[in-house]
């Protein structure tokens, strides 16, 4: 079994092998629609439900017996009979504070446990309970991955999920932790325009500079990519994280109510408001194919019919679309591109079926955008492609995803400065180093301010999170010497270290806690799902934990089998010692024992790790191609 | 504690990790392939990339990641011509990174401040006022040129930089150099507006 898993030959030189594919899958995890896709016989597919839709709306109705209906149903008949308790545009609350979501909540109908502009995350009241968006993406993303599993026939073992590549630290820790929360192994989050290039990269086999115009319901983005010889790497990307067709049935509903010379009393006519937003809607997807519409609208003693045209749609919705047009050009800019050097313009989202927003993609970037690709499923079928390379399969196209940070990471100063670490468009995975010292006199602690955004000063970027240092001893100041560590990893999520260099004192967080769930509160969501039972839940956990031993004790076995000589005398011994100790633990029942033993055999054989992982940097910079190391050591 | 805020003081330099010229196994001179160095970059970065490391063990995956995060560092600044000279200036024991000037960081005057022309400074002066005014008056124009004099003037500082620093020239030129292109490049950002 342990063998079969898998084999290292050297770590940094060649790919882990499989023996056999795992079942994967790519998620859309979209703020109107969701969609789940696999690849079958080396092509992408949507995989639909037993009426033949692929899209998921995303919307998640909580009933009053405790039952939780998604999509369509949820979306049509629930969302207008029960507002309160049927969340729809999830996504635009993911990662984000009562703060923020300020002005998102006007022309919502739900009941925030936080009033809008307190502090807190955003937590949704419901019959019987409170849930935080986290957890409504998670019934969404159950959902998918039960479709998954009625059609392969088994569970799903890895997904890629996507997300807008204007998605902060905050965003992203969300999504990773509803993942988690549908009981999903999330291998990797992917940006949705750099999924959308994969989908047409491979399926065109298309070579050269692209831009990709992602107008979903509720985000916008733009990117440029590079594809060239398997590697996509994406140039800039920009865009906004709260911009979408949501915006044009907000516009379009108030123009709506004014035509109709219905006054609103603010949030509080929930139904009102879901009943217009609907309207609007039918009203917008009409007009992407009639030039006019009749509409008749029935509320309280309103009684209203007119007709729409489409130029007077359009005019409402202009402006708001005009809000895209310095996202393009700081991409352009960024990327260090003229408009005439771009090969194609990729069109995702279902906002970008409307001919104004078609027509304003071919003025702006001044060329035609491709439309092969249905723009709803391209993000959906790109993940697939993802997933189904990270899943181990063959891969004979090789391909090499390289994104980059969407916005700066920086650190607050004294005065309220940022300094920033890590430059947005960096290539991830990064990370960057610098020293602090101390401000005043006998300061005994740092107090760590995490900023993510492009301004000058704390107040206008994004508080990702704060801790604290302690117990420096008192000096003068400039005495102490900080050294803070950041580190992005390849799903765009922050890591930061801090170690007072003097005292060796050390502070490690992941960045969580301002709008996030912490690690405990996940486990413990987990334990309480009423889905699973709590035994279910410890269950996986051993399962997971057994695989991770498997993992490290053959991955262990296979270095020393390979590379004897690297091995200080005496080392084999302790090491020998330390994996026999975890293979008995692993025979057990104790996933806490378990985890004991793999740090106690990572410790063991931490040094003996890294002078394999330098030989391989020395031998890649030797200039060894990576074929004659891998048959060298495989041979 | 209680009650201490941004309490961070700035005291280095953003420290990069191993030698980028060492990464990519060249030479420590300013003048690169770059072609061939970005095809070398991909390869590397196929090779590093943490996709191919999903199913491995924890451990692994840190490993491979850091050798990515160096790899991706030695390539962010290798690319750049003005990061490049800064960093072979820092190999040679000067930091010109820092607020307020260049430092020596290496050697028996480790600590030492180049400090910066006083005629650039002036001058830096005057431009920024410039600039002030001409947005105040709305004049597009001057903005325009002066914009036109930056990147003009970065042109020719880094050509020279090029220069002295394949030749071996002294360090303090090659700084005040690179500290000048720091100040046009800052006023460039101003004028050309960092978007937010």
């Amino acid at each position: 079994m342990v063998e079969a898993l898998f084999q290292i030959s050297e770590p940094g030189e060649s790919q882990v092998k499989a023996a056999c594919k795992i079942r994967a899958a790519g998620i859309d995890l979209g703020t109107t629609n969701s969609l789940i896709a696999v690849v079958e016989a080396g092509q992408p597919v949507c995989l639909s439900d037993e009426s033949g839709n692929a899209l998921l709306p995303s919307a998640v109705h909580y009933a009053g017996t405790g039952q939780v209906i998604v999509g369509g149903e949820a979306k049509d008949r629930l969302a207008i009979a029960h507002p309160r308790d049927t969340i729809l545009s999830v996504k635009r609350f993911m990662g984000r504070g009562s703060r923020d979501t300020a002005s998102t909540q006007s022309l919502t109908p739900y009941r925030f446990l936080n009033e809008p502009g307190q502090e807190g995350m955003v937590r949704f009241q419901v019959p019987g309970r409170v849930v935080t968006p986290i957890e409504v993406s998670a019934e969404i993303l159950s959902e998918l991955r039960r479709r998954a599993e009625n059609e392969m026939g088994g569970p799903l073992e890895g997904v890629v999920i996507t997300v807008p590549a204007y998605f902060d630290d905050a965003q992203r820790q969300a999504t990773r932790d509803a993942g988690r929360l549908a009981g999903l192994d999330v291998m990797r989050l992917i940006n949705e325009p750099t999924a959308a290039a994969l989908a047409y990269g491979l399926d065109k086999k298309l070579d050269g500079t692209f831009a990709v115009f992602d107008l979903g319901g509720g985000t916008f983005d733009v990117s440029i990519l590079r594809l060239e010889a398997g590697v996509f790497e994406v140039k800039s990307t920009g865009g906004d994280s709260a911009l979408g067709g949501d915006d044009f049935d907000r516009a379009i509903a108030e123009h709506l109510l004014l035509v109709m010379g219905i006054v609103v009393q603010g949030i509080q006519d929930a139904e009102l408001s879901r009943k217009i937003l609907h309207a609007a809607r039918v009203v917008k997807e009409g007009l992407s194919s009639v030039d006019s519409i009749e509409m008749a609208f029935a509320h309280g003693d309103v009684n209203w019919t007119g007709t729409l045209t489409r130029a007077e749609m359009e005019a409402v919705v202009a402006p708001v679309l005009q809000r895209c047009t310095e996202p393009v050009r700081n991409v352009l800019r960024d990327a260090e591109l003229q408009m005439g050097a771009l090969d194609g313009v990729v069109l995702v989202g279902g906002a970008t079926r409307m001919p104004l927003v078609r027509r304003f993609v071919a003025q702006i970037f001044e060329r035609e955008p491709l439309t092969d690709l249905d723009p709803e499923q391209v993000v959906a079928l790109g993940a697939a492609v993802q997933a189904d390379l990270l899943a181990g399969g063959d891969n004979p196209n090789d391909v090499v995803l390289l994104d980059v940070v969407p916005l700066s990471l920086g650190l607050e100063m004294m005065g309220g400065v940022v300094e920033k670490l890590i430059h947005r468009n960096t290539t991830i995975p990064c990370g960057a180093k610098q020293e602090f010292t101390t401000y005043a006199d006998n300061q005994t602690g740092f107090d760590l301010h995490v900023v993510q955004g492009e301004r000058e000063m704390v107040a206008e970027g994004r508080s990702l999170a704060r801790f604290k240092l302690t117990g420096i001893p008192p000096g003068p100041a400039g005495m102490a010497r900080l050294q803070v560590k950041f580190m992005v990893d390849a799903d765009g999520i922050l890591n930061v270290s801090a170690r007072e260099q003097n005292t060796g004192k050390e502070a490690t967080i992941q960045v969580k806690p301002s709008y996030g769930l912490t690690d405990e509160e996940v486990e413990r969501m987990l334990l309480e799902s009423y889905e699973h039972g709590a035994d279910d839940v410890r269950v996986r956990l051993l399962a997971e934990q057994r695989i991770e031993a498997e993992r490290i004790l053959a991955a262990t076995k296979s270095a020393m089998k390979s590379t004897p000589e690297l091995l200080l005398p005496g080392e084999e011994a302790t090491i020998a010692a330390a994996m026999l100790s975890l293979e008995n633990n692993a025979a057990g029942e104790s996933t806490d024992s378990i985890r004991k033993g793999i740090e106690s055999l990572d410790r063991t054989s931490k040094d003996f790790a890294q002078r394999r992982m330098n030989r391989a940097l020395a031998r890649g910079i030797a200039g060894q191609a990576l074929l004659n190391i891998e048959e060298k050591l495989s041979g | 504690m209680r009650g201490e805020r941004s309490v961070l003081n700035e005291a280095g330099p953003p420290s990069s990790g191993p030698d980028p010229f060492a990464v990519f196994g060249i030479e420590r001179r300013f003048a690169v392939d770059r072609d061939a160095l970005e095809t070398r970059y991909r390869q590397l970065a196929r090779q590093a990339h943490p996709d191919r490391f999903v199913r491995a063990d924890a451990r692994t995956k840190r490993l491979a990641m850091q050798r990515a995060v160096e790899l991706n560092d030695a390539w962010r600044i290798i690319k750049d011509p003005v990061a490049r000279a800064e960093n072979l200036l820092l190999l040679r024991g000067v930091d010109v990174t820092r607020e307020g000037g260049a430092v020596r960081v290496a050697g028996a005057d480790a600590g030492d401040p180049i400090r910066v022309a006083h005629d650039l400074l002036l001058e830096m002066m005057e431009k920024n006022e410039a600039v002030a005014e001409a947005h105040e008056a709305g004049n597009s124009a001057v903005v325009e040129s002066i914009a036109r004099e930056a990147h003009g003037r970065v042109d020719a500082l880094m050509a020279r930089v090029a220069d002295d620093l394949d030749s071996g020239a002294p360090v303090e030129s090659i700084a005040q150099n690179l500290m000048a292109v720091r100040y046009w490049r800052r006023l460039l950002e101003d004028v050309e507006g960092q978007h937010g």
